[in-house]
C-alpha cells in the first residue's frame, strides 16, 4: 500500500551524469523507464530533520544503501504541491506522489504519471527546476 | 592493429569499414563449414561480395573505372544480406550482438578503433566498439563538441553499473539526423532506456526535446513559451519519422535557427 504525500512535502530525485547538462537536469532525468510505472524518489521529510541540508544528508545515506551515487550525479528537490499543481495546469494530468512504505527503504517515494505522457511531463518537470533545487550527489562534492 | 582493406580508384579511396569487413570475413569463415540451418548464408557469402575485394588478407586493391559503381552497389546489397543473415543466426540460437550499419557513403573509419581481426573472436565486436565507431564518424563530420559530449556520456555510462548502455541504433539515428538537419548543437543526454535525447531550449520561447528511438522514429515534445503558469502553453508531441516531425515543429526550428 502506498500513501499520498501532503503538498508541503518534498521529494529528492537522483539524476546521474548522463541525464544532466552542465549540472542541470535534462528531461531524461524525469523520464520513467519503459519497464517501470513510476519515477523513483526519496521523501525528505521522512527523516524529520529541521533543515533541508540535513534532510539531504540523510537521503544520500539511505539512497546509497540501495544504489550507487556518482560524484557528478545530482539530487533535484521537488515540492509535492507545486509539482502536482504545475502538471495539472500545464498538462491537465493528476500526478500521484506517494510514499511507497517499504520497510527496508522507508524514504522511498514514487511519482506516477502515464507512460504516454512521459516525454511531455518529464520536460515540464525539468523546466520547473531552479538552481537552488539542485543538490550535490555526494556530501563531499 | 589490422588495416582495413582500401579500394583505390584513381585519386579517391573507398574504405570498407571494420564492421562490414569483419562480418564479411566471418561469414566467409562460416560458409566454409556446413551451416544447413542458415539458408541465407550462402547468398550473403557469395552474391554481393565482389571478387576484387575478396581477399581480406590484402590491404589494398586497385580497381578500374567501371568497377567503382558496382562495388558501391555491392556494399549496399551486402548490408541488406548481412542483416538477413544475422537475423537468421539469431533465430538459429546464435548469440550475436545486434549490429548497425551506416550508409555506404559513411563507410570510412580509421583502423585504430577496430581491434585486430575483430571477428577472429566474433564476440569481440561489442556494442561499445560500435558506439565508438559512430562517435568517430560524428567527429569526422565536424561535430567535435557533440562527439566530445557523447564520449563523456558513453564512458560514464560504462562505469555506472545501474545505467543502461547507449542503444547503438538510437545513436546511429541521431548521427543521421545531425547530418541531415543543420541545427544548433543541442544539449545531449541518455534516457533511462539508453536512448539518445537531444534538447534545444530557447530563452523565452520554450523547449524542444527529441528522443531518438531505435526504430528510426523520433519521440518528440515541443513546448512553446516560457514556463510561468499564467496561461496554458502550446505544445506538440508524438512519435514520427524525422521529416514529418520536423514539419510539425517548424515554428520552433525557425526560431532556433535565427537565434
Amino acid at each position: 500500500m502506498t500513501k499520498a504525500l501532503c503538498d508541503e512535502s518534498h521529494v529528492a530525485r537522483y539524476c546521474p551524469f548522463s541525464r544532466l547538462e552542465d549540472g542541470h537536469p535534462l528531461p531524461a532525468a524525469f523520464s520513467i523507464r519503459s519497464d517501470e510505472d513510476f519515477l523513483s524518489s526519496n521523501w525528505i521529510e521522512y527523516f524529520d530533520m529541521t533543515d533541508l541540508e540535513n534532510g539531504m544528508k540523510k537521503v544520500r545515506e539511505e539512497f546509497q544503501k540501495h544504489h550507487s551515487i556518482a560524484k557528478k550525479g545530482r539530487f533535484v528537490v521537488l515540492n509535492v504541491g507545486d509539482t502536482k499543481k504545475t502538471i495539472k495546469i500545464e498538462h491537465g494530468t493528476e500526478l500521484r506522489i506517494e510514499d511507497l512504505q517499504e520497510e527496508d527503504y522507508p524514504s522511498h517515494a514514487g511519482i506516477w504519471f502515464p507512460q504516454e505522457d512521459n516525454l511531455v511531463i518529464s520536460t515540464m518537470l525539468c523546466e520547473m527546476v531552479k538552481p537552488h533545487d539542485i543538490h550535490p550527489g555526494t556530501d563531499e562534492a | 592493429m589490422h588495416n582495413m582493406p582500401t579500394i583505390t580508384h584513381q585519386s579517391s579511396e573507398l574504405e570498407l569499414d571494420p564492421i562490414r569487413f569483419s562480418l564479411l570475413e566471418h561469414i566467409r569463415t562460416l560458409y566454409q563449414k556446413p551451416q544447413p540451418e542458415v539458408p541465407q548464408l550462402k547468398a550473403a557469402a557469395t552474391e554481393p561480395f565482389p571478387n576484387r575485394i575478396g581477399n581480406p588478407t590484402s590491404d589494398r586493391f586497385e580497381i578500374s573505372n567501371d568497377e567503382i559503381g558496382g562495388i558501391k552497389e555491392s556494399i549496399e546489397k551486402t548490408d541488406k544480406l548481412l542483416m538477413d543473415t544475422i537475423n537468421n543466426f539469431e533465430k538459429a540460437g546464435e548469440q550475436l550482438t545486434t549490429f548497425s550499419f551506416l550508409s555506404s557513403d559513411e563507410g570510412t573509419v580509421s583502423s585504430e578503433s577496430c581491434p585486430e581481426r575483430p571477428f577472429g573472436r566474433r564476440h569481440m565486436l561489442l556494442k561499445s566498439v560500435t558506439v565508438e565507431y559512430i562517435i568517430g564518424t560524428i567527429r569526422r563530420h565536424g561535430f567535435d563538441a557533440i562527439a566530445e559530449r557523447l564520449t563523456a556520456l558513453h564512458e560514464t555510462i560504462l562505469e555506472e553499473r545501474e545505467e543502461k548502455p547507449i542503444v547503438v541504433d538510437s545513436l546511429q539515428n541521431f548521427a543521421r539526423f545531425l547530418s541531415e538537419y543543420p541545427l544548433p548543437n543541442p544539449a545531449i543526454g541518455i534516457t533511462p532506456d539508453g536512448f539518445l535525447q537531444a534538447v534545444w531550449r530557447i530563452q523565452g520561447h520554450g523547449t524542444l526535446v527529441m528522443n531518438f528511438l531505435p526504430s528510426a522514429d523520433i519521440m518528440f515534445a515541443a513546448i512553446f513559451a516560457q514556463h510561468d503558469l499564467a496561461s496554458p502553453r502550446r505544445k506538440i508531441s508524438g512519435v514520427m519519422p524525422p521529416r514529418k516531425m520536423m514539419r510539425c515543429v517548424e515554428d520552433f526550428v525557425d526560431k532556433l535557427t535565427v537565434q
